[in-house]
This record gives structure tokens, C-alpha cells and sequence, in this order.
């Protein structure tokens, strides 16, 4: 029962929230609604007995994530700041598109069987395997991933940096 | 009783708020927080499934470390992106980008 309660309330707050991302004038309070959404998405995984997770969400998301979009905000600031995230010309026909996707995803949702597992239930919490398994079994993957994430920042700044005019290029 | 289809369909809401937001926005990072919103759905599918369907290992655990890595990789990418694109032209308006336009 007080799960369900739980539930409820995270689930309201993210819907919420995201709605007032996508739907909000101004740029810099999307960012700001957006982090709400990010911290309560990662309670719903702490909720979830995904504690490690859900910490890493916060810590990541709410944290960097949101630090580094509200910088961008900030260097492409456009002259009205009240309303600086107007909604395109497509507005109506992209409504209409994600309303049909979501009768089509609910449909599947609801009509396929979930067979739930019998120790679904049980409160059992993954936070000395997650990291086991991260840095013994899939080690390699991992670095390849840090290798992605060095290659990606790499390039991010290289395209952020621009090209350099004052460099004759002879 | 909450069960594994209240997860999927919350996930479902909020992959379509997201793609409404990428859709229906002008500014550049606008579209990048709608994508931000769709990652975001698709870890809580992949978290609610490993709890009911799959708990005997936290293999969705770990996918969700891996898109996290991956997303923090693409909004450095795409702010980068916005970021040179508004140097460029002054503006950070999808609409008027039409350098690419067939």
C-alpha cells in the first residue's frame, strides 16, 4: 500500500515535471524543471531497490548534467528570455503523431502477458553486485565506454572550440 | 498493487512527452531536453523489468549505467554542436537552420 503511494506521487511529479519541460516559454525553467524530473526519476529507481543506480542518476544527472545544459543555456541566450523555447509550426501534427504512439505503446504494454518472476517481491538490493559485475565480468566493455566518453568529450571541444582564424593554415 | 504495467505505461508517457518536446521545439537545446526526457524513459522500462521479470541478476542495472555513459556523451556532443551552430548564425533556431534543406 505505501508503495503504491510512493509510486503515485514519483510518477505524478515526473509527468508533471516533464510536461513543464516541453511546454514551458522560457528556456531556463525547462532546465530547472527538468532537474525535478531527473531527481525524482532516480528516487523511482531507489524505490525500485535500484539504490546504486538511482544515486549515480542524481549524482550524474541532476549534478553534471544539468550544470552543463544551463551553461548552454546561458551562451546562446537569445534577446527575450520570457520567451526564449517557442514551439515550432509543426506543433499540431507532432501532437498528433505522439498521441498515436502512445495508444500504440500502451496497446502493446497492456495486451502482452508479463510473466513476473515469484522472487519479484522480495527486498533484496543489488548494490554489492552492480559493481562486482561492472569491474570483474564486463571490465572491458567498461573501458570501452570510457574510451567513448574521452573520444566524445575530445571531439566536444574541438567543436565547441571553433575554428581558429587567426591560424594561416600554409 | 503496483505492477510491471504501471511502469511500462509511465515509461510510455513520458518517451512521448520527450518526443513531443523534440518535435514541437525551435530551439536547439529545447530538442536536446526532449531527448534527455526519452533516455530517461527507457531506464525506467529497463529498471522496472529487471525488478519483476528478471531479478535473480541486475543486468538492466548495469544497461542503464551504459546509456547514462552514452547520454552524458551525446549532450556534450549536441551542446557542442548548438553551441558552434549559434556562433555561426546568431541564433540557435532549428526552423531557420536550412543549410541543409533539399
Amino acid at each position: 500500500m505505501a508503495a503504491a503511494v510512493v509510486f503515485w506521487i514519483i510518477a505524478s511529479i515526473i509527468i508533471g515535471s516533464a510536461l513543464a519541460v516541453v511546454l514551458s516559454r522560457s528556456l531556463f525553467y525547462s532546465v530547472l524543471f527538468l532537474i525535478i524530473s531527473f531527481v525524482s526519476t532516480g528516487s523511482l529507481f531507489i524505490s525500485l531497490n535500484a539504490e546504486f543506480v538511482g544515486l549515480v542518476y542524481i549524482l550524474i544527472y541532476a549534478g553534471a548534467v544539468s550544470t552543463l545544459l544551463i551553461i548552454g543555456v546561458m551562451l546562446t541566450r537569445n534577446h527575450d528570455k520570457k520567451d526564449s523555447n517557442p514551439p515550432s509550426k509543426q506543433g499540431w501534427s507532432a501532437l498528433a503523431l505522439v498521441i498515436l504512439l502512445l495508444m500504440l505503446l500502451s496497446k502493446a504494454v497492456l495486451s502482452t502477458v508479463w510473466v513476473v518472476s515469484p522472487q519479484a517481491l522480495a527486498d533484496k538490493t543489488f548494490t554489492e553486485m552492480v559493481p562486482e559485475i561492472v569491474l570483474v565480468d564486463l571490465l572491458v566493455p567498461f573501458q570501452l565506454a570510457g574510451f567513448l566518453l574521452l573520444i566524445a568529450m575530445v571531439g566536444a571541444i574541438v567543436l565547441a572550440k571553433g575554428v581558429d582564424k587567426t591560424r594561416d593554415h600554409s | 498493487m503496483i505492477t510491471v504495467e504501471h511502469y511500462l505505461v509511465l515509461a510510455a508517457l513520458l518517451f512521448c512527452v520527450g518526443l513531443y518536446g523534440v518535435l514541437s521545439k525551435r530551439n536547439l537545446i529545447a530538442m536536446l531536453l526532449g531527448l534527455e526526457l526519452m533516455l530517461n524513459s527507457v531506464n525506467i522500462n529497463l529498471i522496472a523489468i529487471n525488478k519483476y521479470l528478471a531479478p535473480a541478476e541486475p543486468m538492466g542495472h548495469i544497461f542503464v549505467l551504459f546509456v547514462i555513459l552514452v547520454a552524458a556523451a551525446e549532450i556534450a556532443v549536441g551542446l557542442a554542436l548548438a553551441l558552434a551552430i549559434y556562433r555561426e548564425r546568431k541564433s540557435s533556431d532549428a526552423d531557420q537552420l536550412t543549410l541543409m534543406r533539399w
